[in-house]
Parts: C-alpha cells; structure tokens; sequence
C-alpha cells in the first residue's frame, strides 16, 4: 500500500482521530474510576480508623479524671469546674462528653482526607474497570497499545476491541461502600467506660461548699471513697437511703472538733443500741475511715460494760472471715447474743472496768469454755501452734537428736515380786528390774551421730509395683461400607508418595521392623505342648 | 512470518480466525477417538501449538497414549512411539551407529536413527528409563537436536515430545530430574472419565466400528499456527503479573506466600514465565481476543507450575502438593485491579 494514495491518507486521518477520541474516552473513564476509588477507600479507610482508634475516646475523660484528682489533692477549686446544682454537672458532662470525641474525629477526619487525597494511577483505574465489567483487561491494553508509535496488526486489533467496550463502560459506576464501621461487644465496653469516666470526672467537686449551721462556710475535698460510693451506688444500702431520704434536708456538716465531741456521745450511747455503729460503717465522713471510727468506739467503751466490744469484735470478725454461709453466721451470732445477756445477767460485771473489754469471764463456765474454743478458727489455730512447736523443737535441736517427747518408758520386764513400790536396787536393766530407760535404738547407742527417726511430713514414698498381664486381642464389630457411585475425578491426582522415592519412609519402615524383630527376639518362646 | 500473518488488524483478525478453527477441527478429530478429556485435549493442543512438550500424568487405562496417537493421526505427523524400560540405553532412543556390510563384501559403520527423529515423539511411561536415558530427551527437547559421536541432526518442526506416566506404580521407576522436568511446558493430570462418557467408550472400544480419524491439519499448518501464537502481543502489565507469579513460587521472594516459604524447595524457573504467557496467548486467541489478559495467565498457572516447583519434607510430611501451591500462589498474587 502507497502512503500516497489520497483514500489511504483519509483513512489514517480517520482512524487516527478515532484513536484520539478514544483515548480521551479512557482517559475520562480513568478519572471518574480513580475518584470513585479514592471514595471507597476513604470510606474504608474512616470505617478501618475509627474501629483501631476507639481507645482515644477514653483520653480526654481518663486526663480529666486526673487533673481533677491533682487539683483535689493540691486543693485548688478554682480551677475547676463546679457541679453544685444539676444543670452545672449536666453542662460538665456532655462539655467532656464532646470532648472525648475530639482526638477520634481528629484522627478520622486526618486519616480520610488523606486517603482522599491519594488517587489511583490511570492504568490501576482501568484496571479496576476491566475486573469490575469483565473485559478481560480490554480497556488496559487499549490504553497501552495507543501509546505505541507502530503498532501491528493484533495490537491495532486490540485497540479496534477496547473501543467496542467503552460505551458500556462509560455508563457505569463503581458500587459505592457505606460507611462499614459498627461497635462490637469490646468496642462497647471502650465506649461504655469512656462514658464512666466522663461522668466520674464531671462529678469529682472540689469546690463544693459545706454550709455550717451558723452559715460559715468550709471547703472541704471530697475524697475518692466517697466518689466511688456516690458513683457506683453499689455499696450503698437501702436502710442508708431510707435514712437520707427520711432527712428533709442536707445535714449541717461540723467542724471537725465538734464532731470529735459529739463521736464520743454517739459512741457512749451505741452501747445502748449496737446496731447503730454496724449501721454507720459506710457512712464515714470525708477523710476519717471506719477503721477510725471502730476504733474510737472501742476507746470510749471503757468504763462500761464490755458488751460494747463484744460487739466491735464480732464485727471485726464478721470482716475477716466474709467468706462463711451467711446462715451460718447470723445463727451463730444470734447464739452469742443469748450468751451474752445471760453472761450479763450473771457475771458480766466481771468484764467492767476492762480496758480491752474482752467478755472472758475469770472463771469460765463449762459452756461458755466451750464457746471460746469453738470456733474452727480458734481450732485451727492450736493446730497450727502444736505442729508449729513440734517443728520448732526439731529445728532448735538442729536435726541432730531425734524427738524424744512422745517415748514411752520401757516395758518393764521386772519378774521379781515383793518390792512394792520401791525399785529393784540391783537393777540393771538388762531383763530385769529397772529404772526407766533414757534412749533406746541405734541412735542412743552412736554418739554424736544424728539419726532422727521420725520427721513429720515426709512419708516413705513406698515402693511402686508394676503389675503386667497378658491380654488377647478381641474382635469389634465394624459396619461395613457401602460401595457407591463414584464421580470422575475432577481435582488433579498429584503425586503419590513412593517408598522409592522417599529414604525418610524408607528409613522409617526399616526401623519399625527391626524394632519389632528385637521385641520378638526378647520375648522367650513358648513351651512346647506335650501335643508336639 | 508475523508481519505477513498480522500487518494490519483485518490480518490479524482473519489470522486468529483460521486459528480458532484450526483448532477447532482438530478437537473435534481427536473427539473422535478420544471420548471426554476436553481439558486435557486442549491443554496437549495448546502446548503443541505453543511449542513445547506436554507431560501427562494418570493411572493406566485413561488414553493417554490413545491421546497422542490419535493426535498424531489428526495432524498427519510423522509420529514414533518409546515405550521406556529400565534396561533401555540413550542409543535405542537417539540412534546409533551399526556395522553393516557393503555391496563390496566390506563393512562401515552407519547412523541408523532412534525414534526421537520425528515430529511427535510419545515417550511412554518416561519414569521407568534410568535417568541416563531420560538424559538423552534433554537436547532434543530443549535444542531441537540430537548429537551421536560427531554427528548432529536437526529436528525437524513441528516437535514435540508428549511422556506419559503412572503415578501410583513406582516400583521400579525413576523420578524424573528436575532439568528434565523443567523442559516440559505443561503438565497435565487426567483424571477418571464421567459416567456420561463411559458408554461411548465402551462402543468404541468393545464393538466392531474403529474410530476413524482424519487428517485435518499437517506440520505446515501447525508451523503457521504457532507463529501466529506468538505474533500476539503481551501487555506490560499481564508480563508483570506472570513474573509475580513465577516469583510467588520462589522461596523468600517478594511475593511467595507464607506456605511457599515453609513448604517449598525450589520453585519455577524463568522458563514458567515463558510458558505463562505462552500458554495466554493460545488461550487469548481461542477466546477471540489479541492480547493476553491477566486471566488468561491464571488460568494455565496449574498446568506450568505444578511440575516446577518442589515441595521440600517439611510439606511432604504436611501433605502439601505443588497444586496446592500454586492456589496459595494465586490467592497470594492478585491479578491487576482485583482489589477495589
């Protein structure tokens, strides 16, 4: 073919601005597929981010929570928020709430337009658009084919194929993905905390104000039990409700000078009612624990009777041992309530005057003996005293000398008659007439050689008996399977590993074999029958 | 011969035209003979219009050599069957030269070829040769030439080697060595016939009526066949895509999966790239299109790769085959814009 012939030049025209449309046809599609893309995996992206980066909700209320407990201890309320009324705590809260919510919407939003920003390279959109259409990388080899300068037949081809396709590809879009993120149970509990903490941060107050009775005013901290029990309610018990709901309104707080005074009343009248002080334990006022205030009422017991303390030891027992059946307990404490009016009916004046206020009376009767060691505690603990002076004995001797404590004399082997009371004097205790025997055994016999002969503990393991018997192998039963159709075999074969082919089975049957032949050359044959 | 088979589109399109009906005829010839095996028969014509040398695995009684016999009858190809033993030597498979005696009444030495000078060698039951044997196969399939003493001869083309073995009985055999191996450009596994297909086998093999098989296609045509194969271009990146995948195969590459890592020896060499896209172009064309996709590249992963890479003890010992892989390969390397 001439270049010179005027309908050859026409038709090059022709087909060269074909390809020209083309290309920019590609070129079109290849933006729109990259911004779709640069869509979709934006939104991945913020789906993927904000499921990795909850825990940041939990930054600004976990900082608020300390900053709040560094102000309380440095005393400094007036840089902190107030929440006296409950517009000011619900302010607070949802002021925190958005808060927390900054740095992951930060990190979202940072991390989204980035991957926004990164778009995808011509050849990978339509790449995509062939995998998503199904055109067999028409429209990639089409855009790399117009670039070449001389092209050949199969390439002009090509070309002529991918422009078929791109009118079906303009009309379509790539499907969009919605925002895929949603909270699993772990990422509930991250929310969920982030949640607490913001309304234990709201609620910490160090600038609330104590009203006295004579309007002063004091400023006092609140301290981390209290929050927690106001917080969580769970210690809280209904009677403690019922009794703050019963107050019409917020007792006047004192000075701590006056409550002093006013602890000592109140504890000289608990004795009259007992319960008061078991059901003032949780109601301790700021900075004073219940230790404190147990104590002060064992203080001011004295002088009265010791049922006070009484008391204040069985509550101190009730806490050491939380673990006892309830039942069990209350049944118990009922008992030691009866024993201990009928102990003050009797002799519980014995106890007055008693600083420590112990109900042990000097002379104890039978049952109530009883009642001081019945407890298993009690049991367990003259256990533990016996075993523990055992050991110590041992221990002081060094291990050199064997426990003597619990031999018994020598059974006398005196044969003589008539002496009465009075030891044989020719006794020499070999068979005859003696005085007791101090040692006996070999230990007592080599000097100096320390052979103990009981050690508390450690048992003899014994000896281990290994018992083998033969057994003749048994027959099972075993369904039978049933021959079916098969199909032709669609997957490939693969190779099908040879002994040949393989030395490590090859190896592995040898010694299996030789093992079995040196087990059989051990085992001794068997007895000819008297048949052979 | 490509830019008179392809110089303007209308070339190309009539040329890949003539191809895909070629091909056609000759499947349908082979059909003839050969009851079911779709997948296995292409895969042989595929390989033989690619230009190179089939592998085929299976248990006796699949008709694998009825394949290529057939195969030979359909191309009018000069065709030579060896039936391997273990006492065969390299000169009963290359030639040698005999005494023979003169009109004179004296004697000379003459070549006598061996059944390898042909077009379409079948090498049956290749394993049960020793490997200095097997060794023989190596020139001509890579070289297109044997060499006795001083004396080269020229294959001439059309050649192919089609081997066939059994690989269950391996008593008495000889794995063939990866050189070898390697010269192959598919390997094909045949499998057990449907049960649709067993009655037309069964009149064909038991009745009076022979399959007759017609030659529809002759070397001339094969040789114009695989020039137009190669005359189809590869874009850069399905070339990419075929090297990623070879490297896939390769142990502590950049793109070998975990389980090639732990289970494999050796993985394919550059001649698996070769054959990927080889055997894409074939492919292309019978799927009426002129440049090779990345699809058409996966899709003869198995038969290229399954020979080329070894499996070291470690996956052995785990069960691991070489298919599977190629399916961790394939999953591991993801075709252009597969991820959205």
């Amino acid at each position: 073919m001439s270049t010179n012939d005027p309908n050859t030049g026409s038709v090059a025209d022709a087909q060269r601005a074909t390809n020209e449309g083309l290309r920019e046809d590609l070129h079109d599609l290849a933006e729109r597929t990259a911004l779709d893309l640069a869509h979709r995996r934006a939104v991945r992206t913020a789906s993927l981010v904000t499921s990795r980066s909850l825990w940041l909700v939990l930054l600004v209320p976990a900082l608020a929570v300390v900053v709040a407990l560094v102000l309380n201890l440095l005393r400094r309320p007036e840089h902190f928020w107030r929440t006296e009324t409950l517009g000011e705590y619900v302010g607070t809260a949802l002021l925190l709430s958005i808060g927390a919510l900054v740095p992951l919407a930060a990190l979202v939003a940072h991390r989204t337009w980035r991957a926004y920003e990164t778009r995808a390279t011509r050849a990978r959109a339509l790449a995509v658009l062939d995998r998503h259409l199904g055109l067999a990388d028409r429209l990639t080899t089409a855009d790399e084919f117009l670039g070449f300068s001389g092209r050949n037949g199969f390439e002009m081809a090509a070309v002529e194929d991918a422009r078929d396709v791109v009118s079906k590809a303009r009309g379509t879009v790539l499907p969009q993905v919605a925002f895929g993120w949603r909270p699993r149970r772990p990422e509930w509990a991250v929310l969920a905390l982030a949640l607490a903490l913001t309304l234990l941060a709201a609620r910490i107050d160090p600038g609330h104000r104590l009203h006295h009775p004579d309007g002063q005013i004091e400023e006092e901290t609140a301290s981390l039990g209290e929050v927690t029990v106001l917080d969580t309610g769970v210690e809280r018990t209904a009677s403690e409700s019922d009794a703050e709901s019963d107050v019409p309104e917020t007792p006047p707080r004192e000075p701590r000078e006056r409550r002093t005074q006013t602890a000592v009343r109140a504890d000289a009248k608990a004795t009259e009612v007992p319960d008061q002080v078991k059901e003032s334990k949780g109601t301790t006022r700021e900075g004073e624990s219940s230790d404190a205030q147990s104590s002060s009422g064992a203080g001011s017991a004295k002088g009265t009777p010791s049922n006070q303390e009484q008391q204040s030891a069985g509550e101190a027992k009730a806490q050491q041992t939380p673990k006892k059946p309830k039942p069990t307990e209350e049944t118990r404490e009922d008992e030691q309530q009866e024993k201990k009016r009928a102990e003050e009916d009797s002799g519980s004046t014995a106890g007055r005057g008693s600083a420590k206020g112990s109900n042990k009376n000097a002379v104890a009767t039978p049952w109530s003996s009883k009642d001081q060691v019945d407890t298993p505690d009690d049991q367990q603990i003259e256990d533990d005293d016996e075993f523990e002076d055992d050991a110590e004995e041992q221990k002081a001797r060094g291990g050199m000398q064997p426990n003597m404590r619990d031999r018994r004399p020598p059974v006398s082997r005196d044969l003589s008659i008539g002496f009465g009371n009075r030891p044989n004097p020719d006794a020499n205790g070999r068979g005859g007439p003696s005085e007791q025997k101090k040692s006996r055994g070999t230990a007592s016999l080599v000097l100096g050689v320390p052979v103990p002969d009981r050690v508390k503990g450690q048992p003899n393991r014994g000896k281990t008996k290994i018992t083998q018997e033969r057994v003749e192998p048994r027959a099972e039963v075993a369904d039978p399977v049933a021959a079916g159709a098969r199909e032709a075999s669609q997957a490939p074969l693969g190779n099908v590993p040879s002994p040949q082919s393989s030395p490590w089975m090859r190896d592995a049957v040898r010694r299996y074999f030789v093992a079995l032949r040196a087990s059989e050359a051990e085992v001794p044959a068997p007895a000819p029958s008297s048949d052979d | 011969m490509t830019t008179e088979v392809a110089a303007t589109s209308e070339s190309a399109r009539e040329a890949a035209a003539q191809f895909t009906s070629t091909f056609a005829a000759i499947s349908r010839e082979v059909g003839k003979a050969m009851v079911g095996q779709e997948d296995v028969v292409r895969g042989v014509l595929t390989a033989l219009l690619a230009g190179g040398h089939v592998l085929l695995e299976g248990v006796p009684g699949l008709g694998k050599t009825l394949l290529v016999r057939t195969l030979g009858s359909a191309l009018d190809l000069d065709f030579s069957r060896i039936q391997f033993t273990p006492d065969m030597m390299p000169a009963d498979v290359q030639g040698a030269q005999v005494l023979v005696e003169t009109e004179g009444g004296g004697h000379e030495l003459e070549f006598r070829q061996g059944p390898l000078v042909a077009n379409l060698v079948l090498a049956d039951e290749i394993n049960r040769a020793t490997p200095k044997t097997q060794s023989a196969l190596l020139e001509a399939m890579q070289e297109r030439q044997i060499t006795v003493g001083n004396r080269t001869i020229v294959l001439e083309e059309p050649y192919c080697v089609m081997a066939t073995q059994n690989p269950v009985e391996q008593e008495g055999t000889y794995p063939l060595p990866e050189a070898q191996l390697d010269r192959f450009l598919f390997k094909l596994i045949v499998g057990y016939p449907k049960e649709s297909e067993y009655g037309r086998i069964l009149d064909l093999t038991t009745g009076s009526d022979d399959a007759q098989v017609h030659a529809v296609s002759n070397a001339a045509e094969v040789a114009k066949m695989r020039a137009i194969v190669r005359a189809v271009p590869v874009p850069e990146q399905t070339k990419t895509h075929a090297i990623r995948l070879v490297m896939g195969t390769q142990p502590g590459s950049d793109y070998a999966p975990k389980l090639v890592n732990d289970n494999v020896a050796l993985g394919s060499s550059p001649r698996g790239a070769q054959a990927l896209l080889l055997g894409g172009k074939v492919r292309a064309l019978l799927a009426g299109r002129f440049a090779v996709a990345a699809e058409d590249v996966r899709a003869c992963a198995h038969d290229v790769l399954r020979h080329r890479v070894l499996v070291n003890f470690h996956g052995q010992s785990d069960g691991i085959t070489p298919d599977r892989v190629v399916d961790a390969v394939l999953a591991h390397v993801q075709a252009p814009g597969a991820q959205v």
